[in-house]
C-alpha cells in the first residue's frame, strides 16, 4: 500500500516575470539549461518513493502537457498509481494570483479519495530544491503530527515568504509575515495526513475565500502542526530577477551537484539530440551547456539550453539562452535572458544589469 | 501474433575482437560511438525511420550490457504489444543446444520466431555498421524487380575490393557474379551485409544449408552463392551514402574523429531526416568549469569538465579534473580523469579511471586505455 501521494500546484503564475510567463505558467518555465520548474517537484516526489502524483494544471497548459505527457520520464507512467492531471477550479483567478488549493482539490476529490495512503505531500512549482519527503513522512509518523510545514533559512527573497515560528519541540506556534535573518520561512511545501486534508476539502464551501494557510492558522491550537527544516539549497522564484539569480546560482558546484549530479537527481523530459559541438574559436567558462549546441563564440557564467547557436565573435556573459536561441556574429549578450527561439542579430548589443536583467521576449 | 509484411533480423552476436579493450565487456554493436550513441543505434533507428516495427536481435557474445541497453526498444518506438524488439540469444530445445555457428545458422535457429509473423519479406541486418538508410526504398525496388533476394551494395575504392564480397551486376541490377574477396575483381560494388529475402526463399535456403556437409553457415560464403547458382532472382540495391563497418581500433578512431569535421557525411547533426535515436537516461547539462578550455571538440551532457579539451570527443557522464589536458582523443562514457593528467592520441575505454598526473598516449599511434591507470610511483 502506498505510504504517501503527491500533489503539485502547477497552475500558479505571477505578474513579475516580464513576459517569461505570458504564455506559460511558472511550472513550465524552462530552468537550468535542461529542465522546467515542475521537474523539481515531480522528481523530488518520485525520488522520495511517491508513485501517485496529482498535478493541478491551468486552463492554458499546452507546453506543460507536452513536457509531462504520461509522466514516463519521471517513472510515473505506471499501472499502479501514476500521474494524474487535475484541472484547476479557476477560483478567483482573474482577480488574484493567490493559490486556492482547497478549491482546486474539491473539484478533483477523486484523487484524494482513491488512495489509502496515510500522507499527502504538496509542492509548489516556483521553488528550486531537492527535498526528501520520505524523511518527513517518517518524522510525522514518529511524532504523530497532522501537518508538517517545510521551512528554510536565509534563502533569496525569503522576506516575501511566510514566517514559521516553532517551539523547542518543533510545534508551530504562529505563522506571520516578514521573516528576518535566521527565521524560518515557508517554502510553499508541506506533508499532511491525507484524511485531514480530505476533511478540509469536503468541508470547503464554494464561497469560502480563505486560503489553505488561513485555515491552518485558525487550527494551530487543535492540530499538531510541526516545522520541518530543509537545509539544502532553496531557489525562490518570485520575479524575473529571482529567476535570473537562481539560474546563475546553479553555476556553483555545490548547488548543481545537489540538484543534478546526486543519486536523487532531478529528472526531465528527455530530448534525444546530437551532442554539442565546440568549434576552434569557442571559449567557454563556468557555464552549463545542454545538447545540440553549436558554439563558435565566447560563453561565460551562463546557462545555455539545447539547440542554441552562438556565432563567431559573439560574447554571452552572465546570461541565460533558452532553447533554440541564436546569437549572431559579434553580438554581445550580457546580464540577459533570451527567450525560446529568439534571435540576437549580428552585431547587436543587449545588456542588462545584475539586479535587472534584460529580457528578450518571444516573438522578437 | 499479427502478420507483418516485413520484419528485420539483426545480427548482434559478434565480438569484434580486433577492437580489443573496447569489446572486452560488451559486444561490438554495444560499443559507444560519437559520445552518446552506441553502434546498434544506427540499425535500430534506421528500422524505426523505415517503418519497420519488428526486429529480432540475435545476440551471443557478452550480451548483458547490450540487452539492458536495448531494453523494451522504447527509444526506437518499438515498445509495442505486437512485434517490437525481441532479443534472441541461442537457446536449448528439448533435443539440443547449439551456439550460433554462423550468420545463416543464427537466423536458421530462429525460424520459429520469424514464422510467428508470417512475413512476406525478411530484412537481414548487421548491428555493427554506421550508416543511415531507408530500408523501405530498398524493399520497393525488391518488389519492383520481383526479386527473391536483394543485396544492398556500395561502391568501394578499387584497391580495397579484396576486403569485401563483390557483386557483379548487369544494367538492370541483376547479379550475375559473386566474388568473395577477389584478387582481380570485375566490379567494385561491395556487399554491405544488408539483405532482403522473400521469406519462403530464405526459409528453404537456411534449411538446406543447415543439413549441408561443407558449410560455414554464412550468408556471404554459402547461402548467397548457392542461390545464385540455383538461378534465383538476385538483385543489387545501390546505396550512395556514408557507410562504415569499423573493424579495427584505427578505423574506429578515424570514424569518431570525422565527426569533428563540420562537413562530416554521417549526418548525425541533421535535425529531422533519419535521426539516430539512443537509449538515454537523464543526464545533467554539461558543466564547463572556470578554468576549462574546450575547443574543436564534442562534449556530451552529464559531464563536468574542469581541464582543457582539444580536438576530442568527451562522451556522456565523464569528469575531467582541473589541469588535465585531453588532445586528439576519445573519452568513452563513465570515465573519471583526475587532475593534471595528460591524454593524447588515445581512446579511454568505458568507466576507466585515470589518476592524477598520469601521462598516456604517444604521437606515433593510437593507444587504448582499457584499464584504470595510476601515476607510476
Amino acid at each position: 500500500m502506498e505510504k504517501m501521494i503527491g500533489i503539485i500546484s502547477a497552475n500558479y503564475s505571477n505578474s513579475r516575470m516580464e513576459g517569461l510567463t505570458d504564455n506559460r505558467s511558472i511550472a513550465s518555465l524552462p530552468f537550468g539549461a535542461q529542465y522546467r520548474m515542475i521537474d523539481f517537484a515531480l522528481s523530488n516526489f518520485v525520488n522520495s518513493g511517491i508513485t501517485s502524483v496529482g498535478a493541478v494544471i491551468p486552463a492554458q497548459s499546452r507546453s506543460l502537457l507536452d513536457h509531462i505527457s504520461f509522466g514516463k520520464n519521471w517513472r510515473l507512467d505506471r499501472k499502479a498509481g501514476g500521474l494524474f492531471f487535475l484541472p484547476e477550479s479557476g477560483y478567483r483567478k482573474d482577480r488574484s494570483k493567490i493559490n486556492y488549493i482547497l478549491h482546486d482539490l474539491s473539484k478533483n476529490k477523486e484523487f484524494l479519495l482513491r488512495s489509502m495512503a496515510r500522507y499527502v505531500a504538496y509542492s509548489c512549482t516556483h521553488m528550486v530544491y531537492n527535498i526528501d519527503y520520505d524523511k518527513i513522512a517518517d518524522y510525522m509518523k514518529e511524532t504523530g503530527a497532522d501537518l508538517c510545514l517545510i521551512g528554510a533559512k536565509n534563502f533569496r527573497n525569503y522576506e516575501y515568504c511566510l514566517k514559521l515560528s516553532a517551539d523547542r519541540n518543533g510545534r508551530i506556534k504562529s505563522i506571520t509575515k516578514k521573516p528576518k535573518e535566521n527565521d524560518y520561512a515557508f517554502v510553499a511545501s508541506f506533508v499532511m495526513r491525507r484524511e485531514l486534508l480530505l476533511s478540509l476539502v469536503e468541508a470547503s464551501d464554494v464561497t469560502d475565500n480563505r486560503t489553505f494557510l488561513d485555515i491552518v492558522i485558525g487550527n494551530l491550537k487543535n492540530w499538531d502542526v510541526r516545522l520541518y527544516e530543509h537545509t539544502g539549497y532553496v531557489g525562490h522564484i518570485g520575479s524575473v530577477g529571482d529567476y535570473y539569480r537562481c539560474s546563475l546560482d546553479l553555476l556553483k558546484e555545490t548547488v548543481h551537484r545537489e540538484q543534478f549530479f546526486s543519486d536523487r537527481h532531478i529528472m526531465t523530459k528527455i530530448h534525444d539530440n546530437a551532442p554539442t559541438r565546440y568549434y576552434k574559436s569557442a571559449t567557454v567558462k563556468n557555464s552549463l551547456i545542454n545538447s545540440n549546441g553549436n558554439i563558435f563564440g565566447t560563453v561565460e557564467n551562463s546557462i545555455v539550453f539545447r539547440n542554441v547557436y552562438i556565432s563567431e565573435g559573439a560574447v554571452v556573459r552572465n546570461s541565460i539562452i533558452l532553447p533554440g536561441g541564436r546569437v549572431g556574429q559579434n553580438a554581445v549578450v550580457e546580464n540577459a535572458i533570451v527567450d525560446k527561439k529568439c534571435i540576437v542579430n549580428d552585431g547587436s548589443i543587449i545588456r542588462g544589469t545584475e539586479t535587472s536583467p534584460y529580457v528578450l521576449r518571444k516573438g522578437k | 501474433m499479427m502478420k507483418k509484411e516485413c520484419i528485420a533480423m539483426l545480427l548482434a552476436g559478434g565480438q569484434g575482437s580486433r577492437l580489443g579493450a573496447l569489446t572486452k565487456h560488451i559486444a561490438k554493436p554495444g560499443v559507444s560511438f560519437g559520445g552518446k550513441y552506441r553502434i546498434i543505434d544506427f540499425a535500430l533507428s534506421n528500422c524505426m525511420n523505415s517503418g519497420i516495427d519488428t526486429v529480432g536481435i540475435m545476440t551471443q557474445y557478452r550480451p548483458l550490457l547490450l540487452n539492458s541497453y536495448i531494453g523494451t526498444g522504447a527509444p526506437w518506438d518499438m515498445d509495442i504489444p505486437n512485434g517490437g524488439i525481441t532479443v534472441l540469444p541461442p537457446y536449448a530445445t528439448s533435443s539440443s543446444f547449439k551456439w550460433y555457428q554462423g550468420t545463416a545458422d543464427a537466423v536458421y535457429q530462429n525460424i520459429d520466431y520469424i514464422n510467428q509473423y508470417n512475413p512476406e519479406y525478411v530484412l537481414i541486418l548487421s548491428g555493427d555498421h554506421l550508416y543511415r538508410m531507408d530500408y523501405s526504398a530498398m524493399l520497393e525496388e525488391h518488389k519492383k524487380n520481383n526479386a527473391d533476394l536483394t543485396i544492398s551494395v556500395i561502391e568501394v575504392p578499387w584497391k580495397e575490393t579484396s576486403r569485401f564480397g563483390i557483386m557483379t551486376a548487369n544494367e538492370e541490377g541483376r547479379v550475375v557474379k559473386f566474388s568473395e574477396k577477389p584478387e582481380n575483381p570485375d566490379s567494385n560494388l561491395a556487399s554491405m551485409g544488408i539483405y532482403i529475402f522473400n521469406w519462403n526463399v530464405l526459409k528453404k535456403a537456411l534449411t538446406e544449408d543447415h543439413s549441408a556437409k561443407q558449410t560455414a553457415h554464412d550468408f556471404g560464403k554459402n547461402v548467397i552463392p548457392k542461390l545464385l547458382d540455383e538461378g534465383k532472382n538476385l538483385f543489387t540495391y545501390e546505396f550512395n551514402g556514408y557507410w562504415k563497418d569499423i573493424g579495427t581500433i584505427d578505423s574506429y578512431y578515424d570514424a569518431c574523429m570525422e565527426l569533428l569535421d563540420p562537413s562530416s557525411d554521417l549526418g548525425l547533426f541533421n535535425p529531422y531526416e533519419g535521426r539516430i535515436m539512443s537509449n538515454l537516461t537523464n543526464h545533467a547539462p554539461a558543466y564547463i568549469g572556470p578554468s576549462a578550455k574546450v575547443k574543436d571538440s564534442i562534449v556530451c551532457t552529464g559531464c563536468e569538465v574542469f581541464g582543457e579539451i582539444e580536438h576530442s570527443i568527451i562522451s556522456i557522464d565523464v569528469v575531467i579534473g582541473e589541469g588535465s589536458k585531453i588532445k586528439n582523443s576519445i573519452v568513452l562514457p563513465g570515465v573519471r580523469i583526475g587532475k593534471d593528467a595528460c591524454i593524447e592520441n588515445a581512446i579511454v575505454a568505458e568507466n576507466v579511471k585515470i589518476g592524477e598526473n598520469v601521462k598516456f598516449g604517444s604521437k606515433k599511434e593510437i593507444s587504448v586505455a582499457g584499464d584504470d591507470l595510476e601515476e607510476a610511483k
